[in-house]
């Protein structure tokens, strides 16, 4: 019995449990080949796996047999649909959560599982559905208040860029017409999906660094309004392009690599607004999990 | 209450082995089936749908057979075919008896061909695999562009006969007379019959894509819940010669190559 000493180690069986779960998310996740998901998957598994190493009180790892039932069933009924999974969908989204509470349960059973409300909604934050839940909720306000929606206001938001600029421009809906040429303003180019990106990384910091009232409504607000000027800046510079008939860096910047790094700029912005944001938090107050 | 204390640990030692069974029970199923998503390269991902090089359609043989170019709507509307084929048949001379029937069965030569006035004819049939539709095929018939170049080429709108029809256990479809042309056109739906018109479509969405029994799969994501997806087919019977049949006989023969192409194609609706 003491020969298996691996097996009889519990943590390093709890460890390859965690680590094949987080590898079967992983894969699942370059399959489906959606850049955003597998980016949002990385940065939500690293702050659940800092937030876990933070921690101040100790792990107290043991189940009990309920626990470990219900646990092992959720995984279990989880990973044997996997093999049945085609393309992203719902499953994918809640794939995560669901092995999250099952992991959890077998770790440290159901009595304490409230102790890991954050690293247990982080994750959730995966499992809300759709790459554009989040901003067309925003998006159903925003008709309501003004009639508009996001491809509009893009759209009028490069006009005036362009005309301050000095192009000869106007604006027809979501027609930008220039000079050479007409710029349709889709729906896909509204930056509703980088909006959604941004503000599942709000609700991630949210959780993540004990906040105060005034944050819960500036870092939010903030991925708005980040998301929705640097896709502005985007749509100008498209703009541009095609009107001077330069097809090829229009491509690149539209559907090529070119158009990963507009996203990836209002990350870094995103990031460095919420570090401004937060950083007062840090002084005078206890790290973490301390109520302010 | 002295054997208190070694069956404690006894009991206490069962207990870490149970829960020790948990771990290693979800280490193995976790294992083998990364194991599955690594080495089986369609797990979670979509098999893009194409369409076969050739099909058979009884009393026809296919002459030709090539890819459609990518179907968008230039007024906007989502309706768009990623993949199309169009097929060309000439009427199939070898269902006609031949002199030797060992001959036929051996080679399907040509010799013995002969042909009748009414079969010199030619059926082209444009088949689309359309996402995000409405299944409107008036709209997307205003786009097609064979279609309407023969339409405009029409000078008296008395030349245009036009009618949706309904067969049982097909459903419905368009059949176009202009001209010399005969045409019929249809959506081949994911669950339904065949429609024509948006309401017919929508129809078919809301009866039989609400049927609880594709919960699992909508949310494994291998179907969608409301299935805006349909195989439009496009069918084009037209005379090679001056000497065509009536106009009566091609539209009969056109509405018995649909309904055998539909039989053939909405059992193979593409799974997504």
């Amino acid at each position: 019995m003491d020969g298996f000493a691996l097996l009889h180690h519990r943590y390093s069986g709890l460890l390859a449990l965690a680590a094949l779960l987080l590898a079967i998310h992983a894969s699942l996740l370059v399959r489906a080949e959606s850049v955003e998901s597998l980016n949002l998957g990385v940065i939500i598994w690293v702050a659940v796996i800092s937030q876990l190493r933070e921690r101040s009180e100790p792990f107290q790892l043991g189940s009990d047999r309920l626990s470990s039932t219900l646990g092992t069933l959720l995984i279990t009924l989880v990973l044997l649909k996997v093999p049945q999974l085609s393309g992203p969908g719902v499953f994918l989204n809640v794939l995560p959560l669901f092995c999250a509470i099952g992991f959890a349960l077998i770790a440290v059973g159901r009595h304490q599982l409230g102790q890991y409300w954050k690293e247990l909604s982080m994750v959730a934050v995966l499992a809300i559905p759709g790459e554009k839940a989040l901003s067309k909720v925003l998006e159903m306000v925003m008709r309501g208040l003004t009639q508009e929606d996001l491809a509009t206001l893009t759209a009028k938001f490069a006009t005036s860029t362009l005309d301050v600029l000095g192009y000869q421009v106007s604006l027809q809906g979501i027609e930008i017409i220039l000079p050479n040429t007409v710029v349709h303003v889709d729906e896909g180019c509204s930056g509703a999906r980088g909006m959604d990106f941004l503000l599942r990384l709000a609700i991630v910091a949210l959780i993540m660094f004990s906040s105060r009232k005034l944050q819960r409504v500036v870092i939010p607000l903030s991925a708005i309004v980040i998301a929705f000027f640097v896709n502005g800046v985007r749509a100008t510079i498209m703009a541009h392009l095609a009107n001077a008939g330069n097809m090829a860096a229009f491509d690149y910047w539209h559907i090529g690599d070119g158009s990963q790094i507009f996203g990836m700029v209002a990350v870094l912005i995103f990031v460095g607004v919420c570090y401004l944001c937060l950083q007062s938090n840090n002084q005078g107050t206890p790290p973490i999990g301390g109520e302010t | 209450m002295a054997s208190d204390k070694p069956l404690q640990g006894w009991w206490r030692s069962r207990q870490a082995w149970a829960g020790q069974a948990f771990v290693v029970g979800n280490v193995t199923i976790a294992t083998l089936v990364l194991g599955k998503v690594i080495l089986d390269s369609t797990v979670g991902t979509t098999q893009p749908f194409e369409f076969p090089e050739t099909v058979e359609l009884d009393q026809w043989m296919l002459t030709t057979s090539e890819p459609l170019e990518p179907f968008t709507m230039p007024t906007g509307e989502s309706d768009h075919s990623l993949v199309g084929q169009r097929y060309t048949f000439a009427p199939d001379v070898v269902n006609i008896p031949v002199a030797s029937r060992a001959d036929a069965t051996a080679s399907p030569s040509r010799t013995d061909e002969y042909t009748n006035p009414a079969d010199d004819l030619v059926l082209t049939i444009e088949i689309r695999y359309m996402l995000e539709t409405e299944g409107f095929i008036e709209r997307l018939l205003q786009v097609h562009d064979e279609f309407q170049t023969t339409l405009a080429s029409v000078e008296d709108d008395a030349d245009i006969a036009a009618a949706v029809r309904y067969e049982y256990g097909v459903g419905h479809y368009g059949l176009f007379q202009i001209q010399d042309q005969t045409y019929l056109t249809a959506c081949i739906n994911p669950r339904g019959e065949s429609t024509y018109s948006i309401d017919q479509f929508l129809h078919n969405r809301g009866i039989y894509d609400s049927n609880p029994n594709r919960l699992m799969s909508v949310l494994f994501g291998r179907e969608v819940w409301q299935d805006n997806r349909c195989l439009w087919t496009h069918m084009a019977i037209a005379p090679t010669t001056d000497t065509p049949g009536t106009p009566e006989e091609r539209q009969t023969r056109l509405e018995m190559a649909w309904t055998e192409w539909y039989q053939t194609w909405q059992p193979n609706f593409p799974a997504r």
